[in-house]
């Protein structure tokens, strides 16, 4: 009975301390922001992932209605084309009812449209490099009233705010990490001042620098882990809440959060990360004040 | 056991407040340092234990010379010692018990062999009905007992004491002086730093005097 407690005993009191006790909490508050940056981190990677997928070896082919109305004709013509282009892997003349569809976003219902002269479109999937299509370009630009889209220039400018955004995220990933680095450091010697006297004693009774530190380690791991997985949980738990809200917002540029079980290890992991990132900190703010309060240095 | 060849030893930038001092304490003796309040016997002490480091001169050890020593030897030297602080310095979060197994729990014993060390031990110092008590509970010469426990729990080769029976009546202090003597017989060397003659004299052991930052040797 007596052996169990005082196999528990904590030679440090750092609970004495008010400092020191906010530091599950400040833990807590840094894995819930580290966790939603790197989900952040992770969804913009997928999102740059699928947009690519979506629109990489396509480009489509508007043949405009025109005075000379001999549509059919060119229509003709580029398939013919594309018929004979190497690399051209697939391509689908557009039905009319699809092109309104397509066309609905961004001129509005059936009734609006309708009244339109509406373009033939024709879906072209290719393979390898676009340079290689260059000929083809060529040939198909020859046919009058023929346009040539692909979503490269539009889609680069997104990826490219993408990508800020994906920095942006981990960059905050890392400043909160190296903050929670720093809240250890400064707990764990605030902690030490006040334990002064007691870690002196624990010396002059012959303890080791090991000893001492692990003292410390102790405290810091419950502390850490305890405020480390609520954290990543409460993250997680808002993960999912903008997850669930999220298809109603979700359109071709908002994939929101779409993480994929490796996305979701690396949250799991993440507590495990940060607890061992502050127990190395807190480790080291002891090994160095130890050390620099020798006298004998 | 320990050796001050010129030791010199200021504060800061103060004046020197230990000169010269020269000490060669041979195994297995009892010492007295005697000397008026503020000359210097709880930092004489101090370079004694390493806790401060002397300003020149050379202090050894078990024939080494402890600025050689690396930290990592520095522990086990230091549980050799015992040492029993003008102010106990006893751990407040502590219970008595606790406070006594502090170094067998440093030194990694087991907790059986712990239990039942201190229990014995904090019988003999007669404060076997307080081993839960918690140091603010207890009188100044309890806690004063529970030092003196505590420094000889891991039966130490060289016991040093800063006014050990300062805050006991004449009567304990006597019983306290019959415990290091009783340890002394068990061949431990003993130096114990006071500023009361009459007990001092009473044992008959040699005295160092301390005053002005001068040490001088015993008659
Ligand atoms: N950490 C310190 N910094 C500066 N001066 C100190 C320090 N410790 C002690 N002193 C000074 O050194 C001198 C000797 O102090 P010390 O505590 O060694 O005396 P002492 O003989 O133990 O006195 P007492 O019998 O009252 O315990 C005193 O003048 C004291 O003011
Ligand atoms: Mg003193």
């Amino acid at each position: 009975m007596q052996e169990d407690a005082s196999k528990t005993i904590d030679l440090l009191p750092f609970d004495y301390s008010g400092q020191v006790r906010l530091l599950p909490w400040i833990m807590a508050a840094m894995m819930y922001l580290g966790a939603l940056s790197l989900a952040a981190f992770f969804a913009t990677h997928s999102a740059l992932q699928s947009w690519h997928q979506d629109v990489r070896g396509t480009v489509i082919i508007q043949v405009m209605v025109n005075a000379e109305n001999d549509t059919e004709k060119r229509v003709k013509k580029i398939v013919e084309t594309l018929t004979q282009t190497q690399f051209v892997t697939e391509f689908t003349v557009v039905e009319e009812e699809d092109s309104i569809k397509l066309l609905e976003p961004w001129f509005g219902g059936k009734e609006l449209v309708g009244d339109l002269p509406i373009p033939k479109l024709i879906d072209v999937k290719y393979e390898g490099d676009k340079a290689g299509l260059q000929p083809l370009f060529d040939r198909i630009n020859e046919i009058p009233d023929v346009l040539i889209t692909d979503h490269q220039p539009w889609l680069e400018d997104l990826a490219v705010f993408a990508r800020t955004v994906q920095a942006i995220a981990f960059w905050s990933f890392l400043v909160i990490m190296g903050v929670g680095g720093l809240t250890v450091i400064l707990s764990t010697r605030a902690g030490l001042s006040i334990n002064q006297d007691i870690i002196s004693m624990l010396y002059l009774m012959g303890a080791e620098d090991e000893y001492i530190s692990k003292q410390v380690e102790g405290y810091t791991l419950r502390h850490s882990l305890t405020g480390g997985v609520s954290g990543v949980l409460t993250a997680v738990m808002t993960i999912l809440f903008l997850d669930y809200f999220s298809p109603q917002v979700n359109d071709f540029f908002l994939p929101t959060l779409q993480l994929n079980f490796y996305h979701w290890i690396v949250l799991a992991v993440l507590p495990f990360v940060g607890l061992a990132i502050a127990i190395f900190t807190a480790r080291l703010s002891i090994l160095y004040r130890l050390i620099s309060e020798d006298p004998y240095r | 056991m320990i050796r001050f060849e010129n030791v010199g030893l200021r504060y800061g930038k103060g004046a020197e407040i230990l000169r010269d001092i020269n000490i060669d304490l041979q195994p297995g003796s009892f010492n007295f340092l005697l000397g008026p309040s503020g000359a210097g016997k709880t930092s004489l002490l101090k370079l004694m234990y390493f806790s401060i480091k002397p300003s020149r001169g050379r202090i050894s050890m078990f024939d080494r010379d402890i600025s050689t020593l690396s930290r990592q030897e520095r522990p086990m030297f230091r549980r050799k010692m015992g040492v029993i602080f003008q102010d106990y310095r006893l751990l407040p979060h502590l219970s008595a018990m606790n406070n006594v197994a502090l170094p067998l729990r440093i030194a990694g014993l087991s907790e059986s062999q712990i239990q039942n060390n201190v229990k014995e031990l904090l019988n003999w110092v007669g404060l076997e009905d307080r081993l839960d008590a918690m140091p603010a509970t207890l009188s100044g010469g309890q806690q004063q007992r529970v030092a003196f426990a505590r420094a000889v729990i891991n039966r130490p080769s060289f016991l040093l004491a800063d006014e050990p029976t300062g805050s006991v009546d004449s009567k304990t202090a006597k019983r306290l002086y019959q415990l290091f003597h009783d340890l002394h017989s068990l061949g431990t060397t003993i130096f114990i730093a006071t500023h009361s003659k009459d007990l001092v004299h009473e044992f008959g052991y040699p005295c160092y005097y301390l005053e002005n930052g001068i040490l001088h040797q015993p008659r």
